[in-house]
């Protein structure tokens, strides 16, 4: 495995071994990473999940020849991957469309998907049982995400995470922001941040360092979108809004029990309140 | 539109699976009344619904209780059930000997009583379990409206003030709930729901309670 790096590999197959779901997620490994070395297999009735780390040159060929071989001692099956593909890139994003599986950050994609729109859209209602079973224990989410069926995705998530808060006190009224790039691999690249407040855009750029960073502007932004670029190339881009005022709406429950024809009857007692912070 | 942004919303667009929208019969090779009861409940608690109207113009001794265990799952509801008894069919019933069948059609005695003696027991025992959990303060109340008005569809519906309320159609009665391979349907469209609310408001200012229908029974 070249330079600490592992292609996460997961397969969801049916009984003909028809490709379900996919992916591989080209993973950065830190000293505290498991790898997995051969294929693994977990059955859920008729479907079964098959994961293993692949190496970067594996993954490659697969993309290339768009087949995806695993190999088992008595024997091997040939996954067949589709044929259209298509590459975007997954912000962080209040308003993102597309599915990220990594929590707080962006990635690169690469989509395989079939070229004729044939699809099942049952499928996964006919089989909602086993593909809760399946998510929860993998982490995957193709029932809330439909178009996830029968595709294979490419991932190499960028290590990049952003600290973003707004401030108002003893440093002045605005911002703070810092980087963390935990192998170091875009040091000095330049960070655009585009700070909004009642309309008005205030941009400050600086080169990505480790360091935490006050922009004081006046006012705490209303929302902000941050991009990083490094070699040219976009590594990084969030957009969101900062909360000031949080509504809340609470339920108070308590519980009442009642015999009835000799079950005993559990009754919620549900008292609305609602406050603002 | 790139391909992949085509397929992810064709597909969004198929993907609109409803558990409340839904042949049960169909969905699950064994269907369990249970598991739609439970769906039920959760839904009507999920909005947070405070007045619910039920209306079947069937109505069977077994059905208020299978009401009850939808919707008494939060305290202090108010749950209405608008119905007319029509089950008791208009001739009294047996099973005509050549074709088993037991329409109403079939003109004869059943267990020696008359239409009238067995609507009376059918509405006795309804007021009976009425009387029972309202004493047990399981709901805020509970009110059985005997429609004057015909009326065929049944549906579950509640309309709290502010909120979009939620109104189940039921393809079949309470009493034949999750068998003959009937549906139920989830509707969100508001104008049919005023509809609904004013159908209720009808009934409420036409309808008579079970003492009245008691009384009725036994003058006729």
């Amino acid at each position: 495995m070249s330079e600490g790096v592992v292609c996460r590999t997961i397969v969801v197959l049916d009984s003909d071994n028809r490709l379900l779901y996919g992916h591989s997620i080209f993973w950065k490994l830190s000293a505290l990473d498991y790898v997995v070395r051969s294929w693994k297999k977990k059955k859920f009735g008729h479907i079964a999940v098959y994961f293993s780390d692949l190496d970067e040159f594996e993954i490659h060929s697969v993309m290339e020849s768009r087949q995806l071989v695993l190999n088992f001692e008595s024997e091997s099956i040939v996954v067949v991957i589709p044929s259209e593909s298509e590459e975007a890139f997954l912000e962080q994003s209040y308003d993102a469309d597309e599915y990220n599986p990594f929590g707080s950050l962006c990635a690169a994609v690469k989509y395989f998907f079939p070229a004729n729109a044939k699809f099942d859209a049952d499928y996964l209602s006919d089989n909602k049982e086993r593909f809760a079973q399946i998510e929860s224990e993998f982490g995957l989410s193709v029932s809330t995400c439909p178009h996830l069926l029968e595709t294979f995705s490419v991932y190499t998530p960028i290590r990049l995470e952003e600290d973003f808060r707004g401030i108002e006190d003893h440093r002045g009224t605005g911002y703070e922001i810092a980087f963390s790039d935990p192998f170091s691999l875009y040091q000095g690249a330049n960070v655009l941040v585009q700070a909004m407040t009642d309309g008005a855009v205030n941009e400050h750029s600086y080169s990505l360092d480790k360091e935490q960073h006050v922009v004081v502007t006046g006012s705490v932004p209303d929302s902000v979108v941050t991009s990083v670029t490094f070699a040219g190339k976009l590594v990084f881009r969030s957009s969101f809004s900062l909360l000031k005022k949080i509504s809340i709406s609470s339920s108070i429950v308590s519980q009442r029990h009642v015999e009835h024809k000799g079950e005993v009857i559990t009754q919620s007692i549900i008292e609305k309140r609602s406050f603002d912070v | 539109m790139s391909r992949w942004a085509q397929r992810k919303a064709a597909i969004k667009a198929e993907s609109d699976y409803d558990s409340l929208t839904t042949i049960p019969m169909i969905e699950f090779q064994d269907p369990k009344p249970q598991l739609v009861v439970e769906r039920i409940a959760e839904a009507f608690k999920s909005v947070n619904a405070r007045r619910i109207y039920v209306a079947d113009p069937y109505l069977n001794e077994t059905d208020v209780d299978l009401v009850r265990r939808m919707f008494d799952g939060v305290f202090d509801r108010e749950v209405t059930i608008i119905t007319r008894f029509d089950n008791v069919p208009a001739e009294p019933l047996t099973l005509c000997s050549k074709c088993r069948s037991d329409t109403a059609e079939v003109k004869g005695t059943a267990g020696g009583k008359s239409r009238s003696e067995r609507r009376s027991d059918v509405v006795t025992v309804v007021k009976n379990t009425v009387v029972d959990l309202t004493n047990k303060r399981i709901f805020k109340s509970l009110r059985i409206l005997v429609a004057n008005v015909k009326f065929h569809d049944r549906f579950i519906f509640c309309y709290d003030d502010g909120s979009k309320g939620l109104l189940l159609w039921c393809g079949t009665s309470l009493n034949h709930f999750m068998s003959q391979y009937s549906g139920i349907v989830r509707i969100s469209n508001r104008s049919f729901k005023r509809q609904v609310v004013k159908f209720i408001e009808l009934v409420e200012s036409d309808s008579k309670s079970l003492d009245s229908l008691l009384a009725e029974i036994e003058n006729a």
